[in-house]
């Protein structure tokens, strides 16, 4: 029997029978880095910083997946009070075997530090790879990260993120995940630093027979920290999601608020959807919500657009894109979203 | 810094925590082995099939591992639990036939009270046999069975029993449905013919008396074709410095336009371990509505299950938990949505204060063949000191597009701004911060019978009692 690891698990699981208490993967041997370029100004600088201890989403360090090799690591350094944009193209290779990498970002006391990636894959087959990224945002900084995924019908992607922000930090990540067959993905953030915060804005849309397995969880440990989880997605064909999203309100943390939602809209009776919003409270001077919306189209706004003359299949494909665009919108770097979102890009200058 | 509050009083549960000595009592030994279970059998005239049912239950039991991902049972061993207690005494219909200590106990408690006011039968269990049962002639003219089960087992209705006994709830179910399996004891077989409107609730209330000891009642219930019911059921038990058990198991069938109510206020001393499984059938425009209230135990797992199995069938439940110091209470709901166009509606309150740990865990699973089916989750939980935690652990499993879902929760401490407003109308801080409290659980108090919702309230208030901010 092959070996497996567990990943994703919750902080606090569920019913067994529900089969959402992490998911069994099996490791790979890795065969090199993915492709890495990236664009920087003199505000950031590579430099090593160790971030060991740092928790992520999916619970493991990456050698364990990888045959014990070490992934190659990238480390980026945001000086002080910078006000900086990193361009990180990632490029999977297919023809070259299972990849993998490690992205270190820091982002220095009172700096605004934004990270675009682009992954997206070149080849032919079925493509593997596996991304860790850790990240330390000191006092007063924010860190904006966005990771695109384009990937093939074929390709498996393995994203696994921890942060930890020091007082008064700010980390703000947008997620979008337009493709790949299977995609696991965690992220962990430690609002250890009184009145730091963390907001996700995650988008996805799948279909064929597409898995994405998400476990995001906002720890609070200091006093008077936010975070906001927002997912949003479409589903269609065979499309298997897995969302899991934990606010843990820790002992201490007085004055924290945690909001969560997740809106799915479902456009195929053989998708599966699952959803496990949870909130864990160990303090009593804190404000928590969660709320989750999974579906089909409101039946009167099809009619109301039928009897402008669209046909269905047009009204399906719009609020799909819909859903997307709302999150691409939350990308802070606009010349990400004129390259790769043209259509946005023209509705905004057409609205101007 | 926050003035820090006054030590909460504990409870004073003395309303319930009071005990009679044994006397006479048969009981089998401690722990759990094949020759236990066959004694039970043997005590109880089981007929073959129930005898094997036993043994095989046993045998699962013994092979399924503890639960891993709920609170700790770390403090139960049946090596130490008793599973059967006989008090000295036979079932009687009549109160006047019951033993005097076995009787005061249920005055005390209010039981016969409350069958001449307003209740259509009664059933009364003491330790792991019932001591009374009866239920009103004119309900009994109208059809209405309401008897005990080990009663049922050999008579007229044996074939039903045998067709029903955990089948919605079978042995494999989990750890805890296995050893109900095996040494089940006591509990109630109703049924209620098409189109019989029972106007007035039947009851069940269950007392353990005995430390050290289980109770593994279970609740047969068959609603049939548009038929009516409300099935009330009650428990307490006094404390003791050993674990008591209580695994029971409740299996609904709620046949085609049927409506079944099934309201429990649960009230288990603090050294009980609740595992207990309730699950309900309901059939095509069938309804089932769970209220409960749970105040009690140690520990407790409770989660009533509802299958929609039947086009337009739909499940509501409301319930609100109360953990406080020495508790952890995981409690929560399941809906299964098999057939077109159910519903479900669910609908949670909690409360944690001094320490205790209250959970909210529930599954809404929507298969593929419910198209058109609709749920809605609404859970709040309010802390009431930094000492306590409050968790909600839903969840959502979807296989068609044909659906709409919709889930919420809220986290929180009393409004600082709903207290002041009170006290600016002249309460104390107490009296505004158990008043908020009571409309807190106001979702359920309003779904009971009056004296179930009074009963409900002064439980809250106790548990309020000297807390202040």
């Amino acid at each position: 029997m092959k070996e497996t690891l567990t990943v994703n698990q919750p902080l606090a699981n569920t019913y067994r029978w529900l089969r959402s208490n992490g998911t069994e993967i099996e490791p790979f041997q890795a065969k090199g880095s993915l492709a890495i370029a990236w664009e920087q100004d003199e505000f950031v600088r590579e430099s090593a910083v160790s971030m060991e201890d740092l928790k992520t989403g999916m619970g493991l360090e990456l050698k364990r997946l990888t045959g014990g090799a070490v992934p190659f690591s990238h480390s980026f350094t945001a000086e002080p009070c910078a006000d900086t944009v990193l361009r990180l193209r990632l490029g999977l290779n297919r023809d070259a075997g299972p990849q993998h990498s490690a992205l270190r970002l820091r982002a220095e006391t009172g700096c605004r530090m934004t990270v675009v990636a682009d992954l997206s894959a070149a080849g032919g087959g079925a493509g593997l790879a596996a991304l860790q990224t850790k990240a330390l945002i000191d006092e007063g900084a924010v860190l904006r990260l966005v990771l695109i995924q384009r990937l093939g019908a074929e390709d498996t992607f393995l994203n696994d993120l921890g942060v930890r922000c020091a007082e008064g930090g700010r980390f703000e990540y947008v997620r979008l995940i337009l493709g790949g067959h299977k995609t696991i993905d965690g992220c962990s953030a430690a609002l250890a630093g009184d009145r730091s915060a963390f907001t996700a804005e995650i988008g996805y849309r799948l279909g064929g027979e597409d898995l994405l397995d998400m476990n995001y969880e906002a720890v609070h440990t200091g006093k008077r920290t936010e975070c906001a989880i927002r997912a949003s997605g479409v589903l269609r064909d065979r499309a298997d999601k897995l969302f899991r999203g934990t606010i843990d309100f820790r002992k201490g943390c007085a004055g924290s608020v945690g909001n969560e939602t997740e809106d799915v809209l479902l456009m195929d009776d053989t998708v599966r959807c699952r959803t496990v919003p949870v909130i864990l409270c160990g303090e009593e001077d804190v404000e928590g919500n969660h709320g989750a919306t999974i579906g089909r189209l409101d039946e009167n706004l099809i009619y109301y657009l039928e009897s402008r003359g669209m046909a269905r299949e047009a009204i399906d494909e719009m609020c799909a894109q819909a859903r997307i665009d709302a999150v691409v919108r939350k990308i802070p770097d606009p010349e990400t979203i004129r390259k790769l979102f043209p259509w946005l890009a023209e509705d905004e200058e057409a609205a101007l | 810094m926050r003035e820090e509050k006054t030590a909460v009083a504990d409870v004073n549960r003395a309303f319930y925590d009071f005990r009679y000595e044994e006397k006479d009592v048969f009981k089998v030994e401690e722990g759990l082995t094949p020759a236990i279970v066959e004694q039970i059998s043997r005590e109880k005239g089981d007929p073959k099939w129930m005898r094997d049912f036993r043994l095989r239950s046993l045998e699962i039991y013994n092979q399924m591992g503890m639960p891993d991902w709920g609170p700790s049972i770390e403090g139960l061993d049946m090596g130490n639990i008793v599973t059967y207690v006989r008090p000295n005494t036979r079932m009687s219909a009549s109160w006047e036939e019951v033993p005097q200590d076995i009787k005061d106990t249920f005055e005390r408690l209010g039981i016969p009270q409350a069958e001449r006011d307003s209740l259509a039968g009664v059933g009364a269990q003491y330790d792991s046999e019932l001591v009374y049962h009866n239920v009103r002639a004119e309900v009994a003219a109208q059809g209405v069975v309401y008897t005990d089960l080990e009663s049922a087992l050999h008579g007229p209705y044996a074939e039903q029993i045998r067709t029903h006994f955990m089948k919605l709830v079978p042995p494999t179910d989990h750890k805890f449905a296995a050893l109900h399996g095996a040494v089940w004891s006591g509990g109630s077989f109703v049924y209620v013919p098409p189109g019989v409107s029972v106007e007035i609730p039947l009851q069940s209330y269950f007392r353990l008396n005995s430390p050290g000891a289980g109770q593994f009642e279970h609740t047969l219930i068959l609603v049939d074709e548009g038929a009516n019911l409300h099935f009330i059921e009650g428990c307490s038990a006094p404390k003791y410095n050993v674990a008591n058990l209580h695994a029971g198991c409740v299996e609904l069938y709620v046949g085609k336009n049927a409506t079944l109510r099934y309201s429990t206020i649960e009230n288990w001393s603090r050294n009980m371990y609740n595992l207990n499984t309730k699950r309900a059938r309901v059939e095509e425009g069938g309804k089932v509505e769970w209220i409960s209230g749970s105040f009690g135990s140690h520990v407790s797992y409770l989660y009533p299950q509802s299958n929609l199995v039947g086009a337009g069938a739909r499940a509501e439940f409301t319930g609100i938990t109360f953990a406080g110091r020495d508790q952890n209470l995981d409690t929560g709901c399941k809906m299964v949505h098999s057939a077109p166009r159910t519903s479900s509606y669910v609908n949670t309150r909690s409360i944690s204060k001094d320490g205790g740990v209250s959970t909210f865990r529930s599954a809404v699973v929507v298969n593929r063949q419910a198209e058109d089916s609709k749920s809605s989750v609404s859970c709040q939980s309010l802390m009431l000191d930094s000492g306590s935690r409050s968790d909600t652990i839903p969840a959502m499993d979807i296989h068609t597009a044909r659906t709409d879902i919709g889930h919420e929760a809220r986290i929180g401490r009393i409004s600082d701004e709903a207290v002041f407003y009170l006290m600016s109308r002249g309460l104390s801080e107490e009296e505004a911060r158990a008043l908020i409290v009571s409309g807190f659980a106001e979702n359920v108090s309003k779904e009971l019978p009056l004296e179930y919702a009074v009963e409900m309230n002064n439980l809250i208030r106790i548990e309020m009692k000297g807390s202040i901010g």
